[in-house]
Order: structure tokens, then sequence, then C-alpha cells
């Protein structure tokens, strides 16, 4: 057996099962047949979930059969969601706006937030619910903040960012989900119009608007 | 044959070595995964992770000239900023430019992005350095002694957590002085000159034809020497590709096809007109092809395959 010549072979293998280990690691680009949309899809059932939230109480989407509930995708450090700063939607008072006018539209409406941030900050579901429920009390934040511990309604949901917005109508139909604004001054608030609409009895439009904000980890 | 005793070892221990650094490897980023996210963020600000600088490609302009402004983000390594179209998550930089009346100011130009793609999120931005390009225009009747740009930025910046940076910079360009030379300013020009390289090509140029059929758009053209193709949609409301971003073509000898079937849902226009747009990409981030396709789509997009059977 010539053993000189099996050695550079050796060296080669051993090199590369070494990179394509790392390799795995690394995504190649993955130019998937499925939907573009995959998760909630407007004019179906939204998906049932039931969750804790920071003060350890069980909220289930089917507590609220028969009215319209709005879903908050929420993460304590993003500068859009629950972060610091003026793009803030809950330091700037926004969402605050938006209730008082939403109590308005609609006096039945249900505001619910979600953190699916454990994996994203690599935090235990306990540490983040202690984190947001000090969040409640900075921003005077009035709607529950449900734990999504093993972001499995972030999944189910198709939730990208931080923040984005789910309505869902009294029969369990969810009629809107992306941006929670326009982000202009004095712009439009898609929840308020799409909680407006489905209050009269009218057509939710637009369906959708392009979610922005910082990214949802759910692996 | 048997080998020499000191050439067994001396294999051997090569061997332990590679295997030695890739377990390392792959344990260090088992370590940095599993870490959690303390950062300080009481202090981490957008503007820490990215320096941005506006330079104009010259030192003094004349009415009725064209100038461009370069705006340079000089990202920390691990971060990144966004494109036009952020993808899943993420936001663009935003870029205002105020001046005088007189002054034109063209659209932010936005060099080919590159494409980050995680399990469940796609997203484009760019790391490293960039620089996004503003075509200005003074108008003939422009007659004061300087040109006052007030540029106003805003900037998400990303790793696993996401901070805003922001920065409002000021340029005053003086006039032309009589009877001299254009004055150019060399910094900026190279940058503009650098980056507008790496803009996409409308489709026209590069002899690209795109059009709608049925429910999907279709872009076809020469792919030179590329032997992939992908496809990246602007955002475009109220339609969007039915397939995950990017979606990949085909190429054949040397020509390539993609076709992007469409979501088409005119409620969501927000009372704009329909449009299909995107970035067809060719060649490799360092040596990139990129061709821009826009093209309107009909209310109701006649269905020619059916037609055609």
């Amino acid at each position: 057996m010539n053993f000189k010549a099996l050695v550079p072979a050796l060296l080669i293998a051993v090199t590369a099962t070494g990179f394509g280990m790392m390799s795995s690691t690394n995504t190649a680009l993955a130019t998937s047949t499925s939907s573009a949309s995959a998760g909630a899809e407007i004019g179906k059932a939204a998906p049932a979930f039931s969750l804790m939230d920071t003060d350890g109480k069980k909220v289930s989407l089917a507590d609220f059969k028969g009215k319209t509930v709005v879903l908050e995708w929420f993460c304590p450090t993003c500068p859009y969601s629950g972060g610091r700063g003026a793009r803030s939607i809950h330091a700037s008072g926004k969402v605050g706006a938006l209730m008082t006018s939403m109590k308005k539209a609609d006096p039945d409406a249900v505001y619910l937030l979600i953190d699916s941030s454990t994996k994203k900050m690599r935090t235990t579901a306990e540490k983040l619910a202690k984190q947001d429920a000090a969040l409640k009390k900075k921003y005077g934040i009035t709607a529950p903040i449900l734990i999504d511990a093993d972001t499995g309604v972030a999944k189910a949901y198709g939730a990208k960012t931080t923040p984005h917005v789910f309505v869902i109508d009294g029969e369990g139909i969810l009629r809107y989900q992306g941006a929670f604004d326009d982000q202009k001054d004095g712009g439009t608030n898609y929840v308020l119009t799409s909680v407006t609409a489905i209050k009269k009895g009218e057509k939710v439009e637009p369906t959708y608007v392009r979610q922005y904000g910082c990214g949802v980890r759910t692996n | 044959m048997t080998l020499p005793l000191r050439t067994i070892k001396r294999t051997l221990l090569a061997i332990c070595l590679i295997a030695l650094s890739i377990s390392g490897e792959l344990l260090s980023a088992q370590e940095s995964a599993s870490e959690p996210v303390t950062d300080d963020l009481s202090t981490l600000t957008g503007n820490d992770l990215v320096k941005v600088e506006v330079h104009a490609d010259t030192l003094r302009f004349q009415p009725g000239q064209a100038l461009t402004l370069a705006v340079q983000y000089a990202i920390r390594p691990g971060w990144h900023i966004y494109w036009r179209n952020p993808g899943d998550n993420g936001m663009p930089p935003r870029v205002s430019v105020q001046a005088a009346p007189g002054v034109v100011v063209g659209e932010v130009l936005y060099p080919r992005p590159e494409i980050f793609q995680k399990k469940q999120e796609t997203s484009f931005g760019y790391q490293g350095t960039v620089c996004l390009l503003v075509p200005l225009r003074i108008t003939q009747g422009f007659a004061a002694s300087r040109l006052d740009l007030a540029i106003q930025l805003e900037w998400l910046v990303c790793k696993d957590i996401c901070l805003i940076g922001s920065e409002q910079v000021s340029l005053s360009i003086p006039a032309e002085r009589p009877q001299r030379p254009h004055a150019v300013d060399p910094t900026g020009l190279r940058l503009v000159n650098v980056w507008r390289n790496r803009m996409p090509l409308p489709a026209a140029e590069a002899r690209i034809s795109a059009a709608i059929r049925g429910d999907s758009l279709l872009v076809s053209g020469p792919a030179g020497l590329s032997k992939r193709v992908l496809f990246i949609p602007e955002l475009t409301p109220g339609v969007t590709p039915a397939r995950r971003a990017p979606v990949a073509g085909t190429v054949i000898g040397r020509r390539f096809t993609v076709e992007i079937p469409l979501d088409i849902r005119p409620e969501d226009a927000l009372d704009q007109p329909l449009r299909a747009a995107g970035l067809v990409l060719l060649g490799t981030y360092e040596r990139p092809r990129a061709i821009a396709v826009d093209v309107p789509v009909p209310h109701s997009a006649p269905d020619e395959s059916s037609s055609k059977q």
C-alpha cells in the first residue's frame, strides 16, 4: 500500500470534513418555493394561542371571542418598540394615544402585546417578564404583555418585526397585519383605521402594509 | 513502501492541528451563540457603530450645474444597515436634504445590497463601508452666492440588537469664481465615481426585458459570465413576490430567465399605481452586475398562458 499517497488524501478528507461542519452553520442562499406570506393569513382564522402575561396570568385568544383583538409584537430593547428614543412607539406615547382613540372607536376592542424575544436576547421567560413588567410601569403601558417563551406564537403568526401588528375581528378572522403606522407626523395609524372599519362593518383597507422595525428571532 | 517515522509523526501532528482549529471555530461559534445579550445599552448608540460623512463632488457650484452628494457610512464589523427595501425586518436609512428654492434634490441612489439570509428571515443591506448618492441640480436662475444644504440622516444598525443613529450635517458650497476653472472636490468625486459604478443599471441599458405575464413578473436577458441569477424586490405597495426572496432564476448558455410569481392586492396599494420592481443580481457583490427592473402591473392582469392553450 502506498502510504505516501494516502497522507495528502487523509489531510484533504479531514480538512473537508471540518469545512463541511462549519459551512453547515452558514446559510446557503435558500430560494424556497414556500409562500412569502407564511404565517397568519388575511381573511383566515388567526392562530389560537395561550400565553402567560408578566403578572403570571394566562391569556388566550379564545378569551376575547366576539371582540376585536389587536396583537402588537414587542421587544424591550428595540428602538421602535420598547427601547428608548423618539422612534419608540411606546416611549413616544404613540401607543397610549392609539389606545385612547381605539376606545372611542370600539370600547370593547382588546390590545395585547406579545414578546417573543427570549431567543433574540438569549434570556429566560422569567427574566424577560421581569424586564417587561418594569417597562410597563415606566411607559404606563396598560395592555398586558404576553411572554411567548418558545417563540411558537411568533412563528404561527409570521411576526417579523417589533412592532408588527395583527388585527383580528370578533369572529377570529385576521383582517390586517403589518406596520403599526405610516411613520409620518399626523399620519395614518393602520391599527386605528382597521379597528374603526371592523366596528363599522366596513372593508379593511389596506390589509397589509410592510412591517418595520427590529427582527423577531424564532430560531 | 513504509514511511519514515518522522514523516508519520509530522503528518499526525498536522492532522491534530487542523482538527483542533476546526473544533475551536465551532466552539467559539457556539459560545457566542449562547452568550446572553448583556450589552451596556445605556451607553451604546447607533452613532457609536456607524460613522457618517457627507461629501460633494464639487468645491464650487454654478447655476445650471448638476452635482452629487456622497453619504458615506462606515459600519462597525459584525453590524449592518439596510437597503431601500430592508426585507423581512429593518428600516432603510433616511436621508433628507433641505435646500433653498432653485435646487432640485433627486431620489437617493442605493448601490447593490448584500443578502443577509437566516433560516426564517431575509434582509438586504450593507456592511463595511457603503455610500448612498444624492443627485442635485441647481436651476439656471439660482442667484445665491452660496449653496447651503441641511442634511438630516437617520439609520438603523443591527447585529443581534438594533440601534438608531442620527446626524445633522451642513454643507455650504460657494459659487464658482468667474473665469476660474471648475473646482472639484477630489474626495467627493472619487467616492461618487466609485459608488456610481455599483449602482444598478436600468433594464433598458442592460438589454433586459421585463413584462407581466398573468400573475408573474418575467425577466430575461444576457447573463454574461454569470452562472447564477437572483431577484430581490423593491417595496411596491399592493404587489409583493408570492415566493420568498431572493427568487432564483435559471441561466442557460449566456441568457438568464427569472419568473417571480406575484401576490397582487390593489386594496393594499395605498393609492399608488401598481408596479412590480426589483433588482436582478448577476455576478457577485465584489464584482456586481445589478439591473433595476420596474414595470407597471395591470389592475386585472390578462392570463396569457390560459389564452395560449
